[in-house]
Formats: C-alpha cells, sequence, structure tokens
C-alpha cells in the first residue's frame, strides 16, 4: 500500500516539476527584451499629444526628425518608437491582469473553487461509472433476449439519431441549443452534459460492453452453463433478471450467469474508471471554459491563461493533475485490496471444509 | 437412429470445421475417441452437447439448425442428466469465485458425496487447502484444478445415482481429462471412473491423445475393456474426416517394442547446477533416489526430466535456455559460462545457434498468421530460402513431400498434429548441439507419435544432447535408461 | 455475417458507417451550396478541410512518436536494458496521467507563444503545430495499444520460442508481433482516433476562440470547425436551434436561415458518430 501512494507521489512531483521546467520556459519567452533607453528618446515617448500608431502623426513625426538631421532615419525611429509605445502598452495591460491573480489575491476563493470542482468532478464521475455499467449491462442483456440472432432491438429511426446526436455533441453545443430554456451556468446541466454528451456515455458504456461480451467467451462461463447456472435473460418482477438489480448500484445477480461474468468485467473495468476520470476532468474543463461560467474553476483558468498568469495556469494545472493523481491513487487501493482477496493472500473460512 | 447417434456439420465463414454423417455412441458404454488435436473432436462433442456458439458458427446436427438442436428435448436432457469436462482446466474456473462455491454451484449444490471423491482423486484429504482459494495461474495448479473439474463430473454422477437417474441415457463427456496429471493421479481417477461405470452403467464420450490409456485399461482387473470401444477421428487428404475403429493391439504392440536409442559417452554439452532457485523455489536434482549434483546433457544422449506436474520442470528447461533469471546458478552451455550471461550473449552465442527449444503448445510458439513459408524464412538462414528446400527440410516429418501450396497455407488452419511438426522442425532448423523438447508428444495422433520417435533417434545419432520434458511416461521410461532419467524436486522456504 | 450492416448486407459495418459519412457530408456540402451565402460557405468548409487535415497529421504524429517509443521500450525490455524501459515507461505513465485537456492547454499554450515570437508562421505551419500538439496528447494511446500487444505475446510461449529458434528481435516485434498480428488493432486504433483528436481539436479551438490569449486568436489562427463554432454568427444560429422548444413552427426556417452554425455543428457530431460506429463495428467484424 505504501508503494501505491509512493508511486503516485513521485508521479506527482515529476509533473508538477515539468510544469515548473514549462512555466520557467514561458516566462523566459514571454519576457520582452529590454531596449536601451536614452533621454533624447524617452523625452519623445512621454509626449500624450503623439498618436504613435496613427499614420499622419508617424510622418509628421519623421519628417520633424529628419529635418532635425537626426540618425536613424526618421521612418526607422518612428517604427522603433511605436513598437516600444505598443510593448509598453500591452506591458501595462498584463501588469494590471497580474493584479488579477486569484491565487494571490484570492487564496480562499481559489480554494473553494477547487474543492468545488473536485466534488463536480466525483458526482459527474460516479454518475458516468454507474450509467455507462448500467447502459452497458442493458444492451448485453437486450442482445442475449434476441440469441441465437444476437442482434439487439434497434430504436426507431428519429430517437436513434436524436440520441446520436445527443450523445456524441459537445456538451457546449448542447448547452447553447438549451440556453433559452436552461441557464447554461446550474450545475445540475453542466452535470448531465458531463454524463450524457461529448461521446463519455456512448464511449464508456460501449467499453463495458466489449469487456463484457468477452468475459462471455471464456471457458468458464460455458463450464458454468454446463452446472446448469441459470441463463435466461427475461428481465422484470419474478424472472431471473429483475429492473431493480439491474439498476442498481451494485448489481448482485446471485445465482445467475450474469454474476460469473459481471464479477471479472468489474474488475476489468477498473482500468476504465481510470481512462473516465481523466476524461472527466477533460470534459468538464471544456464545458465551464466554453460556457464561460464565471467563478468556477474551468472559467478561471481560462481567464488566467488569458491574462497570462503563468503562476496561476501551472497551480491550477497542477490542481487537476492531482485529482487525477487521487482518483488514480483511489482506484489504486480498491484494486489491491480486491487483488488480495482474489490472489489469495487474504484467506476466508470456507463452510463444510476444515 | 438412437439416441446416440448423430449426423454433425460445422463451418465458419464457408470454412468446413467438423462434417461427420455418422457418430455414434453406444449406450452405457465408454467411446474412447482418438485423434490430433485440432482435427474437430472438441468441436463435434460441444456441438452435440449444445454448447457451441451458435452466433459465431454455421452449424446443423441430424439436419437440425443449431439453435432447434440447442432447443431440443435431447439436448436439454443431456444437459440435466450427464455432464462435459471440457479441456484446458485452468480457464474453466471463474477466477473471481472460490472453487468451493463453484464446486457447489447449481446442479452440483448438494454437499454429499465431496469428501469421498475428492479423497480419492487426492489420495488423500490435501484437497480442503484449496478449496477456499480463488483459481490463479499457478495455483492451485493445473493437475489439481483439472481433479477438481473431475471431482465435479464424478459428484453429477453420484447425484444422478442417488436419485435414480443415473442411466446408459445419461451422456457424460470428459475432454482430455487426464491431460494435466502424473499417471498416479489419472489412475487414481479411472479406477473412480470405473467404479461408477460399473456400478451403475452410463454412456460416456473420453477424448484423449494419451494413447497409454489402452494398455491400462485393456489390462485393467475390472474387465472394463469390455465396455470399451476405440475411434480415432482423422482427416483424408480430400479434407474429409474420417471416423474409424482404433485398433487397441496395435499401440500396445508398438509400445513395447520401444528400447533406448543413442549412447551414454558422450561429452557433457550442458550442465546446471543442482540446488538453482528460481521464483522463490529451489530446484534439486536425483537419479533414482540418489542426489545429483548437477543436471548434464550429453552428446548423443536423451535425457528425461520428471516431476509431479507443476513441480518446475518447464523452469528448468527455461532456465537452461536463459529464458528465466536463477539465483545460485552454475550453467555452462557447449563450454561456454552463462552462470550471469544476460539477452544480448544468450542472442549472440546460443539462441538459434547452439541450442534451441521446442516448446509445450505449438499453437503459442507459432505465429497463427504466419505461412508456412514464413515460419522459416523468418529465421534467415540461407539453406532454407527458397520454397524446394523448405519442403525438402520438412519432408522427413510428413514422410512425403507435402504439396507446395501447404507453403502458403497460414499456420492457424493447419491441424495440430501439423503445427507441432513445424515446431519442432523450425527448432531444429540451426542443428542444435542442444535441443530441450518440452512435451513433444502433445496434442499429436498416433501416426505422429511415431514419426516423432523415429526423428528422435536420428537426431540422437548425430550427437545432439536432447533434455525432453514428458508426461508420457508409459513410452519415454522406455526409450531412456535408468541412469538418464533425472527426478526434479523443488523446496520453497 | 452478424458484423455486417443490417441495411445493406453485403457491406462491411465499417465500410457502411464511413459511407454513411462521406454521403451526409455531401448532402450538407449540397445543402449549403444552395441555402449559404459564399464566404460563409467557403468559411465552413475550409474549417471542415482544415480540422481533416489537423486530424491526419495528429494521427501520423502519434503514430510515428508512440512507434519509437513503444519499440525502444519493448527492445530494451527484451535485452534487459532496465533502466531504458523505465524511463520510457515514466514517460508514458505521466503522459496517460495528464488529463488530455491540460496537455492540450500546455500544447496551445506554447503554440501560442511560438506564433506571437514568429517562430511559426503560415496557414499550414500552424495546422501542423496544432496537429503535432495533438498528436503528443494522443500518442500514449497508440503506445499503449503497440506494447499490449506485445505483453499479450509476451504471457505466451511465441515471443520465448520465436528468440530461441533464432529469429531476430527486430523481425519478430515488427514484422511478427505488430505487422501480422496487430494491424488490425492499429487500424481500429486510428478509426477512433479520428473520433478522439476531432473531439479534442475543436473543444480546443472553441476555447481558443473564447480569447486564449490576446495576440493570437481566431482571426490570426487558420479556421477550424470548433472555431468557426465559436464565432458569433455560429452562436446565434445554434441559439436559435434552441428556439423550436418554445415555437416548433419555427424548424421550417432553421435549416435555411441559420445554416452556418448548425452546418458546423451537424459535421462536427456527425462526424464524431460516424466513425465511432465505423470504429466499433471494425472491432466486431475483425474480432479485436
Amino acid at each position: 500500500m505504501r508503494q501505491i501512494f509512493l508511486k503516485h507521489l513521485l508521479l506527482f512531483l515529476s509533473v508538477a516539476g515539468l510544469f515548473f521546467l514549462l512555466w520557467l520556459l514561458t516566462s523566459r519567452l514571454t519576457e520582452y527584451p529590454p531596449e536601451t533607453r536614452d533621454a533624447a528618446t524617452e523625452k519623445w515617448l512621454q509626449d500624450s499629444l503623439i498618436l504613435w500608431q496613427d499614420p499622419l502623426h508617424q510622418a509628421i513625426v519623421a519628417d520633424v526628425w529628419d529635418l532635425a538631421g537626426n540618425s536613424p532615419e526618421g521612418d526607422q525611429f518612428v517604427s522603433q518608437m511605436a513598437r516600444r509605445k505598443s510593448a509598453e502598452t500591452v506591458g501595462e495591460i498584463d501588469r494590471l491582469r497580474r493584479q488579477k491573480s486569484l491565487i494571490s489575491t484570492d487564496f480562499p476563493g481559489f480554494l473553494l473553487q477547487f474543492f468545488s470542482f473536485f466534488l463536480l468532478f466525483g458526482v459527474v464521475l460516479a454518475i458516468s461509472v454507474w450509467g455507462a455499467e448500467t447502459l452497458g449491462l442493458l444492451r448485453f442483456i437486450f442482445k442475449n433476449q434476441q440469441r441465437p440472432a444476437g442482434s439487439a432491438p434497434r430504436p426507431h429511426p428519429v430517437l436513434g439519431f436524436l440520441s446520436l446526436f445527443v450523445l456524441f455533441s459537445p456538451g457546449y453545443l448542447i448547452a447553447y441549443i438549451l440556453k433559452p430554456v436552461f441557464p447554461s451556468d446550474s450545475a445540475l446541466l453542466i452535470v448531465a452534459l458531463g454524463i450524457f454528451t461529448n461521446g463519455t456515455l456512448a464511449v464508456y458504456s460501449q467499453k463495458y460492453l466489449n469487456l463484457l461480451s468477452q468475459e462471455f467467451e471464456k471457458g468458464y462461463i460455458v463450464a458454468a452453463r454446463i452446472r446448469n447456472v441459470t441463463d435466461s435473460f427475461s428481465t422484470g418482477r419474478n424472472q431471473p433478471l429483475s429492473w431493480k438489480e439491474i439498476f442498481g448500484i451494485r448489481k448482485q445477480f446471485h445465482g445467475h450467469l450474469l454474476r460469473h461474468g459481471l464479477l471479472n468485467t468489474r474488475r476489468q473495468f477498473r482500468e476504465t474508471v481510470r481512462e473516465l476520470a481523466a476524461f472527466t476532468i477533460t470534459s468538464l474543463i471544456i464545458l465551464e471554459m466554453a460556457l464561460n461560467i464565471q467563478g468556477r474553476y474551468g472559467y478561471e483558468l481560462l481567464r488566467q491563461l488569458l491574462y497570462g498568469n503563468l503562476t496561476d495556469v501551472f497551480v491550477m494545472m497542477a490542481g487537476l493533475f492531482l485529482m487525477v493523481k487521487l482518483t488514480d491513487a483511489v482506484i489504486d487501493l480498491a484494486a489491491f485490496r480486491q487483488d488480495s482477496r482474489y490472489l489469495n493472500q487474504v484467506t476466508e473460512p470456507v463452510e463444510g471444509v476444515k | 437412429m438412437t439416441r446416440f447417434s448423430f449426423s454433425v456439420s460445422v463451418s465458419s465463414e464457408g470454412r468446413n470445421l467438423i462434417s461427420l454423417s455418422d457418430f455414434t455412441l453406444e449406450p452405457g458404454k465408454i467411446t474412447v475417441l482418438f485423434g490430433e488435436s485440432g482435427i474437430g473432436k472438441t468441436l463435434l462433442a460441444k456441438t452435440i452437447f449444445g454448447l457451441t456458439d451458435a452466433a459465431r458458427l454455421e452449424a446443423t446436427v441430424n439436419g437440425e439448425t443449431y439453435s432447434s438442436w440447442q432447443q431440443s428435448d435431447r439436448v436439454t436432457s443431456f444437459r440435466k442428466a450427464g455432464f462435459f469436462v471440457l479441456q484446458e482446466p485452468s480457464s474453466q474456473f471463474n477466477p473471481s469465485m472460490t472453487i468451493h462455491e463453484q464446486y457447489r454451484e447449481a446442479d452440483l449444490a448438494r454437499p454429499d458425496f465431496e469428501t469421498s471423491i475428492l479423497n480419492g482423486l487426492w489420495k488423500s484429504d490435501g484437497w480442503q487447502n484449496l478449496a477456499g482459494l480463488f483459481p490463479q495461474p499457478f495455483r492451485p495448479s493445473g493437475g489439481e484444478k483439472q481433479r477438481f473439474l473431475l471431482a465435479m463430473a464424478l459428484k453429477k454422477m453420484a447425484i444422478q445415482d442417488d436419485a435414480g437417474k443415473l442411466s446408459p441415457d445419461s451422456l457424460f463427456i470428459l475432454d482430455e481429462p487426464t491431460g494435466s496429471l502424473d499417471n498416479g493421479f489419472r489412475n487414481a481417477f479411472l479406477e473412480l471412473l470405473i467404479l461408477q461405470h460399473q456400478k451403475q452403467p452410463f454412456t460416456l464420450l473420453l477424448i484423449t491423445h494419451d494413447y497409454t490409456l489402452i494398455p491400462w485399461l485393456e489390462r485393467h482387473p475390472s474387465g472394463i475393456s469390455g465396455s470399451v470401444s476405440w475411434k480415432e477421428l482423422s482427416r483424408a487428404d480430400s479434407g474429409e474426416h474420417l471416423l474409424s475403429r482404433f485398433d487397441p493391439s496395435d499401440f500396445i504392440s508398438w509400445q513395447d517394442q520401444l528400447s533406448p536409442p543413442g549412447r551414454t559417452d558422450g561429452q557433457i554439452l550442458a550442465e546446471l547446477n543442482s540446488g538453482v532457485i528460481c521464483h522463490g523455489r529451489t530446484l534439486t536434482f536425483s537419479s533414482g533416489s540418489e542426489p545429483i549434483g548437477t543436471l548434464a546433457l550429453k552428446a548423443g544422449t536423451l535425457t528425461y526430466l520428471k516431476a509431479a506436474s507443476g513441480v518446475g520442470k518447464t523452469t528448468v528447461a527455461r532456465i537452461l535456455m536463459g529464458l528465466y533469471p536463477a539465483e545460485n546458478q552454475a550453467l555452462t552451455l557447449c563450454g561456454i559460462n552463462l552462470s550471469s550471461a544476460g539477452p544480448s550473449v544468450w542472442k549472440r552465442l546460443i539462441w538459434g545457434k547452439k541450442a534451441s527449444m521446442a516448446f509445450q503448445l505449438a499453437d503459442e510458439a507459432l505465429n497463427p498468421l504466419a505461412t508456412v513459408r514464413q515460419v522459416f524464412t523468418a529465421l534467415h538462414r540461407p539453406e532454407l530460402a527458397s520454397d524446394d528446400q523448405i519442403l525438402r527440410y520438412l519432408t522427413p516429418v510428413f514422410l512425403t513431400s507435402p504439396p507446395k501450396d501447404f507453403l502458403s497455407a497460414q499456420v492457424r488452419f493447419l491441424s495440430g498434429g501439423q503445427k507441432q511438426r513445424l515446431n519442432l522442425m523450425r527448432s531444429l532448423a540451426c542443428r542444435p548441439e542442444v535441443l530441450i523438447l518440452d512435451e513433444p508428444l502433445n496434442g499429436v495422433d498416433f501416426k505422429t507419435i511415431r514419426i516423432f520417435i523415429r526423428l528422435l533417434s536420428q537426431i540422437l545419432s548425430e550427437g545432439t544432447a536432447i533434455l525432453l520434458i514428458s508426461h508420457n511416461e508409459d513410452i519415454f521410461d522406455r526409450l531412456t535408461l535408468a541412469e538418464n532419467r533425472v527426478n526434479l524436486t523443488a523446496t520453497s522456504p | 455475417m452478424k458484423t455486417r450492416s443490417v441495411r445493406f448486407p453485403g457491406l462491411p459495418g465499417d465500410l457502411f458507417w464511413l459511407a454513411i459519412w462521406l454521403l451526409g457530408c455531401l448532402l450538407v456540402l449540397l445543402w449549403d451550396a444552395v441555402f449559404l451565402n459564399k464566404p460563409a460557405l467557403i468559411r465552413v468548409w475550409t474549417g471542415f478541410g482544415n480540422t481533416l487535415s489537423v486530424a491526419g497529421i495528429s494521427l501520423v504524429t502519434a503514430l510515428v512518436f508512440s512507434f519509437f517509443l513503444s519499440s525502444g521500450f519493448i527492445l530494451a525490455r527484451w535485452n534487459g536494458f532496465g533502466k531504458l524501459a523505465a524511463a520510457a515507461e515514466l514517460l508514458l505513465s505521466v503522459s496517460r496521467s495528464v488529463p488530455q485537456i491540460i496537455g492540450l492547454l500546455t500544447g496551445f499554450l506554447i503554440l501560442t507563444v511560438l506564433v506571437t515570437q514568429e517562430v511559426l508562421t503560415g496557414k499550414a505551419g500552424i495546422l501542423t503545430g496544432f496537429g503535432v500538439t495533438v498528436g503528443l496528447v494522443l500518442y500514449y494511446e497508440f503506445s499503449d495499444m503497440l506494447i499490449e500487444r506485445a505483453r499479450w505475446f509476451e504471457q505466451t510461449d511465441f515471443i520465448a520460442a520465436s528468440r530461441t529458434a533464432g529469429i531476430p528481435d527486430f523481425h519478430l516485434l515488427f514484422i511478427e508481433i505488430w505487422w501480422r498480428n496487430s494491424r488490425l488493432h492499429l487500424i481500429n486504433k486510428l478509426i477512433s482516433g479520428v473520433g478522439s483528436t476531432v473531439f479534442l481539436l475543436c473543444s480546443i479551438d472553441f476555447i481558443l476562440s473564447v480569447g486564449l490569449s490576446h495576440s493570437v486568436n481566431a482571426v490570426n489562427f487558420p479556421p477550424t470547425l470548433g472555431s468557426l463554432l465559436a464565432h458569433i454568427d455560429s452562436k446565434q444560429d445554434i441559439l436559435a436551434a434552441g428556439l423550436i422548444f418554445s415555437d416548433p413552427s419555427y424548424l421550417a426556417v432553421l435549416f435555411t436561415r441559420h445554416l452556418q452554425g448548425l452546418s458546423v455543428a451537424f459535421l462536427i457530431v456527425f462526424t464524431l458518430a460516424c466513425w465511432f460506429k465505423a470504429g466499433i463495428s471494425f472491432a466486431e467484424r475483425n474480432r479485436l
């Protein structure tokens, strides 16, 4: 267990170090090279009457400069001045923007945003995992109800097209379509979009279905059928597969062939949950950024990017990475506990056996 | 037509996998079915028992579509009253449920009969330490899993018998039931089976490659041989499946005339010390009851490495070939000290040059998507560059030169025996000084066994040192002198 | 066969979905040609072309990068160069655990700086930059697949048997494992990669167009479907689609009056859905 923590800590530190290097690199690249200034050019620059970006002003200044017999030539001097003035303006804007750094000005606010994003992520991830399992399982059951033909019942074409459209749409697209009827900054909408759109449910339920189908091709399923373990896929009350169990969280299916397949599918799906966690973060950040939802972590990350507050940006990115690592660590711990059992490192007494 | 008469046809994407117009089992009798692996024995049995995947294969049984056969009363009664033990025991257990949970599931829920059957199969109560385990690849071992599977079949027989429902109408199918068992446990299982069959006869189809069952059953004091019919499934050159009676005396007389080939005074070409440690286990060698300091392989000599299943025979072979790192190791091969050599040394000096190994499972050892030609051209040997050279090279194991289009056939479409022959010939291509053969008779028919044994004599006469691993003790004990039989034991700290 | 299209039994499901995609895009093009003004038409279809080009570049980048990394990792492991293999594994592990959006944002941040500093210029250069960035974010998926294929064979006797028979490592890995036994897996990965790249590119472009930098924006970046979707005209078109909830009769004019945004949205979603379906059908057909 210590090794699991060490592994994740090492990875987290490696990536944090990588962000630090990138921060150093990008701050160097975005710095404006210092230019030598003398008193004469400084005087010109301070003159508030000259509009350095105005072509008319530029022409007048160039002529005056040349008439005075200065070097370099007037056009070159004017373009130098215009560039310097522009750099000063941008620099000023940057200075103002840097003052908007969330971490240095409102650290508790930053923490609040971070934790509310973490909560949102947790809720969306949990429901997505359940949704992917349930939808994958339902599709598997429908497919088996059609045996031996083996094809699942098809929805009405229009319904099929609409569901495909929603499931594969980027979330922000659906949010814009729903904007007239649903405010796009609602947390409920973000949760729903995080689960249903961006291909999340479609892709991960398909992965679950693939894993379950692969498990059902294994020898132990045939061996269980030979022992006459129930393999009817009829659904409903008083049927081998009850809706309550199908939509339930634990999905046990004691005494049914599904139990055999599900126990192993769940172990395999652990790795997919890891992938899903990273994708959920991507998906939520995209939603918050694209929908410009103020006061949220994703939006704030975008704002700090816009202001060029690289320190904030890299701290926030490290925060997202920390979430991924925490999820990884939780999955690894669960896997460790489960595997210890399945690898017979934790033995349980067996009834009827000494 | 009887209850056990079948006309079976299975194909996949237009390729005929098995087609037999008359496959009949005698009710109340034991039918032993031989045939090289991949010929279609398992598919035939699974199809009859309703276990073939109808969505993937096109099958008909007795003229019925497969889905209607699966739902027929006959299949329902087979499943209700009988049992099927599938081959490869490791894949038959759900790794997420304990063995005990699976052993007492559905039809096998009744707890009675368990202890006597398991004690009989283990010849002790050693199974009790294993019942609560989740099955993992190496624990319980393949042989132990096999015994649990066989115990399920015996339990079903006992439950049916107890309910007065065991009869010649009950069909039991055992596919390679003894493939992972050494002779002691194999015989213990057969004793229990014979006992049950003599108490209340039932119909049994036993699929096997273990020809040494023949003398054992033929000479069994219970007289069970009268209830056994021997059959062999083969393919004609035209590709048609043939089911014929196998004459047990053919094998018995062939086996009786076997004698050790090669010589015993050859130079030592490979040496591995006793006490080498691998995967936390100390491996020691002995000859008879005397411990020996090294496992020495001599030129022109066949050395037979023996141990119960799961002890580590293949591990020793892998250490000898530099595939497993080992501690406390002193290893020399063809005069080269390889005790601490890395993979680059093995690649430069040994693999495919001085030593090679034919692995147990030809299906794994060869690339299924490569053609026969590519199996040999991949070796980049100038003497195996053209089609004619390859065909000439393969002639000894195919008795005649195979047709030229054989070289364009993909490995996955070959029979098990053909694959095993290619596997052996590939490892011989470099004319190795040291050759390791791991279960070379695995999955082959009697015809191929004879070819292999002949080839073995020829290789030995050329001065190759051979280390052999095989559970076919009844054959290889006759082919080796007692001094060249090395016993392996493993101890864990 | 089960994996064939139900509607066209002779056509494999993957080709069916690719044909549907092409046909759908063609219909939208025809519709746009009739109802959309010429500048918008050019913008939409240039954006579509750019998006597909970036997807292509990113897949090639991902493939090339993952090929070198994976082969280095596997050959190092087979030949006992543990430290080299560990370094490659760490790189992969880090890449895998950074959420794609973080990788992309970082990449685009660097890209923005490069464009600002005029290191990266011209439409082709910027599109290549996009493609390489997305490719570097996605490469580990290809590496994982290539390594997974080799691992699968490592669990069997195949590699040990081939090496002891004298088959060279390069032949074993490149020809026997990857070429003969994994090219279908690779094609499948490429098909699913199209969806991933289009989704990520559109999303990042959308965000970028909302305003990643004051000196680089949609005006000086070549248009893609994502940046076009973020364009105010397109946003209004999408918002207009929402009006049908309150006024269903608006549906009658929606597809002629708000065509730019709807075309862009349709092309994004349709591409994602069709390529996803094609990927599933391909995997089913080849039993991957």
